[in-house]
């Protein structure tokens, strides 16, 4: 179990954050400044603050032990989409959203949405879907930061959300995007680290990769499943999905909709706004994938080679356990390979990991309700006002979303499950597709949001665990092709409008 | 001998080669200045 070395680990690391966040107050004294940190992030600060908002406490815990159950096609898979979707990013993305928010002085991506468009209505649907989704997939993040605290403090759940939330609530909104950016710097480095640590502990184990799938594929997982199943694309997936031979497709729809989620993330794409200039973009399309890419191989495989090193100490119920909890195995794993210190720091990494997201997603939230629905309703409130708004809004939505996460509800957890992936339903065709297509336009924008929602939400709840396809393909399957047909049939921007996409 | 499904090793294979086109990509452009 973790001792006092690891524990203070995690309790320096939390009063660390929280000093950061003193370094952003200076430059977040207006609204510029608090969200985008006056338009003055370098490139290092830039590309780990966009992966370690992206990478959440579930692509450590998730994503490192989702292959103790499915085969490890779903971590090749989810390292592929990983790499397609953050070159994408910074290829086809970045520079054209950075010189846009330049020419136009747009601060959040429902402003994009209401200039490139010129509709407000545009602009209240993106902010009301921001809201609403991300207020929910709060109570995701919260989730594997709290456990790990709770777990190493040996103390509650409810006590760890609230160690996990504080000290972000503390640097967002003393500090804005320019304490949050700093922070996922420091964590996007923790989590790097971590994960070299745990890659590397966990290889040591096995005997290297290939010692390593030899010995799982000779096992027999709980006296009955051969561990070469974990070695076929169409093997080892859950019971039901196994049953119906949908493997192959649920670990595609998975790893595809999670991981190119990347191109159409608000709480990634305002980000690029507050480049210093466009040699930081240029830098950051370089360190930028090569980080995720790091990141994706050393962590998404690592489940499978557990069975090897914790198998031949559990009983059959604990296999199973851990089979149908999976977010444990890593930590498990961990806990019984490294020594005090080393553990602390591998097992700081997904609450470091929760923290980042937690905080970029918090100011997203905070921009929307207080520059793009109370700014829209109330054009002439005042700046100063406003801006004690932003700063107390995160504190709000933490609240909410903390709220969520205690009282959860069957419903509460399906709708949180879909909210990640409607996200980026919601925001491919109007914002990814909308900076290279002229013709798109506000009613195409404005189906494609509410038709993404609608269907997203409903297969998720309705069909996804009847048919195995994750819900983000059907949504896009209609939310896209309305897009395009809306909008060819209807009234474009003006020209002066689409000249800045440039 | 391990028997990986050659779907799984094509997951691996890709990530490598869009990484690497994704760089070289990005080289070209900060040479360029762009």
């Amino acid at each position: 179990m973790p001792d006092a070395i690891d524990i203070s680990i995690l309790v320096a690391l939390m009063v660390i954050v929280m000093l950061i966040g003193l370094k952003g107050y200076k430059i977040s004294k207006s609204m510029n400044g608090y969200f985008l940190a006056g338009r003055g992030l370098g490139s290092w600060v830039l590309a780990f603050s966009i992966m370690a908002t992206y990478f959440s406490a579930a692509s450590f815990l998730g994503g490192g032990g989702a292959t103790y159950l499915f085969n490890l096609g779903f971590g090749s898979w989810l390292t592929a989409w990983h790499v397609i979707g953050v070159v994408l990013m910074w290829v086809l993305v970045a520079k054209k959203l950075f010189n846009y928010a330049s020419k136009t002085n747009i601060m959040s991506v429902p402003d994009f949405i209401e200039h490139r468009y010129q509709s407000k209505n545009a602009k209240m649907v993106s902010a009301i879907v921001i809201i609403l989704l991300f207020t929910l997939y709060l109570t995701s993040i919260y989730k594997g930061g709290a456990i790990i605290i709770a777990t190493m403090l040996n103390t509650s759940f409810e006590i760890g959300l609230i160690l996990l939330a504080v000290p972000v609530l503390v640097y967002v909104s003393i500090g804005g995007l320019k304490a949050a950016a700093l922070n996922n710097l420091l964590l996007g480095s923790l989590m790097l680290l971590a994960s070299f640590l745990a890659f590397g502990y966990i290889m040591a184990a096995v005997g290297g990769p290939l010692k390593g799938l030899e010995t799982l594929q000779r096992m027999t997982i709980m006296g009955k499943i051969p561990g070469s199943l974990w070695l076929r694309f169409d093997g080892m997936g859950p019971p039901p999905a196994m049953k119906v031979g949908m493997v192959p497709f649920l670990i595609m729809s998975i790893t595809f909709s999670i991981s190119v989620a990347q191109i159409a993330l608000p709480n990634l794409l305002m980000q690029f706004y507050a480049a210093k200039n466009v040699k930081v973009i240029s830098r950051g399309r370089i360190i930028g994938p090569i980080a995720v890419t790091i990141y994706a191989l050393l962590v998404f495989s690592l489940g499978a080679y557990c069975h090897v090193i914790l198998d031949p100490q559990l009983s059959n119920s604990e296999i199973a356990f851990l089979m149908k909890n999976t977010d444990w195995v890593i930590p498990r794993t961990i806990i019984g390979l490294a020594p005090s210190g080393l553990r602390g720091l591998i097992l700081a990494a997904p609450v470091a990991a929760s923290m980042s997201t937690l905080a970029v997603t918090l100011l997203v939230l905070s921009a929307a309700l207080t520059r793009d629905v109370i700014q829209s309703v109330k054009p002439k409130v005042d700046e100063r006002k406003l801006l004690i708004l932003a700063r107390i809004a995160p504190i709000v939505f933490a609240v909410i979303s903390l709220a969520l996460t205690l009282i959860q509800t069957d419903i509460i957890v399906e709708i949180v499950g879909a909210a990640f992936g409607t996200i980026f339903v919601c925001f491919l065709g109007p914002v990814t597709i909308g900076l290279y297509w002229k013709g798109a336009t506000k009613a195409g924008a404005i189906t494609s949001m509410i038709s993404g929602l609608i269907v997203g939400l409903f297969w998720y709840i309705f069909l996804y665990k009847v048919t195995w396809i994750y819900p983000v393909i059907p949504a896009l399957a209609v939310s896209l092709p309305l897009f395009f047909i809306v909008s060819f049939f209807t009234k474009k921007p003006p020209k002066e409008v689409l000249e800045v996409l440039g | 001998m391990v028997e990986v499904d050659l779907m799984i090793a094509i997951g691996y294979v890709i990530a490598i080669i869009v990484l690497i086109l994704g760089l070289i990509y990005g080289v070209y452009k900060a040479i360029k200045g762009e």
